[in-house]
């Protein structure tokens, strides 16, 4: 029931000029020499407008009506997170079948292929990518803005490009012909995690500090109930 | 003095695509998006990019000089920037003055009439980008070194200034 009714209202149109970028994205990887090293800040650029893509699935201009229902917030974040994700992965999908083609696709780098594609980390750059969008737009959901996709996106941007002036020996982003290729590795998991805890931690209904900061009326005669209901 | 008036042209011509956009396409992703777009243009239009050197496999023997397009260029210690022969600084700025005007003009002509006019501006302009693109192409321009050498007509003098 409430599955159908987030597909009917769901945002949906964000994912058209994603798409499309997308494609543009994909048709430039097409035309490039197949392997690895030229292609991947083509790919990367793709992972990144998928994850811009996912920022707006927490948008809900309804929310002002639609929040007082039976349903936790953690069911509706949960059904959300699932339509935006089921797209996300649709669009990774794609870029990864094009930006692979006419190269070996393998999980971990091995010397004995000659020309690899590391799907495994690819994936995980671009899980980590969509994991911090999500997280942003869920904590700034948390503060009832009802359309935190904007803030996200531009905040996944901007994160984006402050993570490639980072000095070399922490900068995340490598390619697998450099020592750091290995030692960034943990640093994407760490960034993985952080992203998804994150999410979990901000799609619950406690509110309780956050509404006694934003309604200072409410909030005391919220106190004074609780001070009321100990006695 | 090209190179540097191409620099401020960005910021007009970056502000009219913002509006144009904000305009027709009403919706917080566009900006994000487009902004992503912009990057993409430069990674096309990077010099030495085999997207459009005739690597292409749908068109092997057409060369498409996009490297004119590039809304940055990386700077080079062996050239100054009005002989950097990917981009030519002159033909730059006019594309930019060029693009700003077209763009006022898509967004504030309005009514029935206007439409055909529109897309009439719209077919011309982006005629004479196509056409300069190959025009440029057939001089050769993204050739050597980081696509910067220069065309024939470029005296470059490196004896008398030695490289810093």
């Amino acid at each position: 029931m409430l599955l159908r009714h987030l597909l009917r209202a769901g945002p949906w149109l964000q994912w058209l000029p994603v798409t499309v970028l997308i494609a543009l994205i994909l048709w430039a990887t097409s035309e490039l020499f197949p392997d690895f090293a030229s292609r991947q800040l083509y790919f990367r650029a793709a992972l990144l407008v998928a994850a811009l893509g996912i920022c707006f699935v927490y948008d809900d201009p309804a929310s002002e009506t639609s929040d007082p229902t039976p349903s936790p917030l953690l069911k509706r974040r949960s059904i959300r997170t699932l339509l935006g994700i089921t797209t996300w992965a649709g669009l990774v999908a794609l870029t990864l079948i094009v930006a692979a083609r006419g190269m070996d696709p393998v999980l971990v780098l091995s010397e004995e292929i000659s020309n690899p594609f590391p799907v495994g980390r690819v994936l995980l750059e671009g899980s980590t990518m969509a994991a911090w969008g999500l997280a942003i737009a869920a904590v700034i959901a948390k503060r009832r803005d009802d359309e935190p996709g904007k803030f996200s996106s531009v905040a996944l941007i901007a994160i984006y490009a402050i993570s490639w002036m980072i000095p070399d020996q922490w900068k995340p982003w490598a390619d697998p012909s450099d020592p750091r290729w290995d030692t960034a590795l943990p640093y994407w998991w760490l960034a993985l995690t952080l992203g998804l805890t994150v999410v979990l931690a901000f799609s619950w209904d406690s509110r309780v500090g956050w509404r006694l900061r934003r309604q200072p009326t409410g909030g005391e005669s919220a106190a004074a109930t609780r001070v009321d209901s100990r006695s | 003095m090209w190179e540097l008036l191409a620099g401020l042209l960005k910021v007009p011509a970056a502000g009219v695509l913002g509006t144009a956009l904000a305009r027709w396409l009403p919706h917080p992703i566009v900006a994000p998006v487009a902004l992503a777009g912009l990057g993409v243009v430069q990674v096309l239009a990077s010099p030495g990019n085999q997207v459009f050197e005739g690597f292409s496999r749908s068109a092997p023997n057409v060369t498409f000089h996009f490297e004119w397009l590039a809304p940055w260029m990386p700077p080079s210690t062996f050239f100054p920037p009005d002989v950097i022969a990917a981009r030519p600084a002159s033909a730059h700025a006019l594309y930019l003055v060029l693009f700003a005007v077209v763009l006022v003009y898509l967004t504030l002509e309005q009514g029935r009439r206007g439409r055909l006019a529109q897309l009439g501006a719209g077919v011309v302009f982006l005629t004479v980008l196509i056409s300069v693109s190959f025009a440029l192409a057939s001089r050769n321009l993204s050739i050597g070194w980081f696509g910067l050498a220069a065309p024939d007509d470029v005296k470059l003098d490196f004896e008398s200034e030695p490289c810093p």
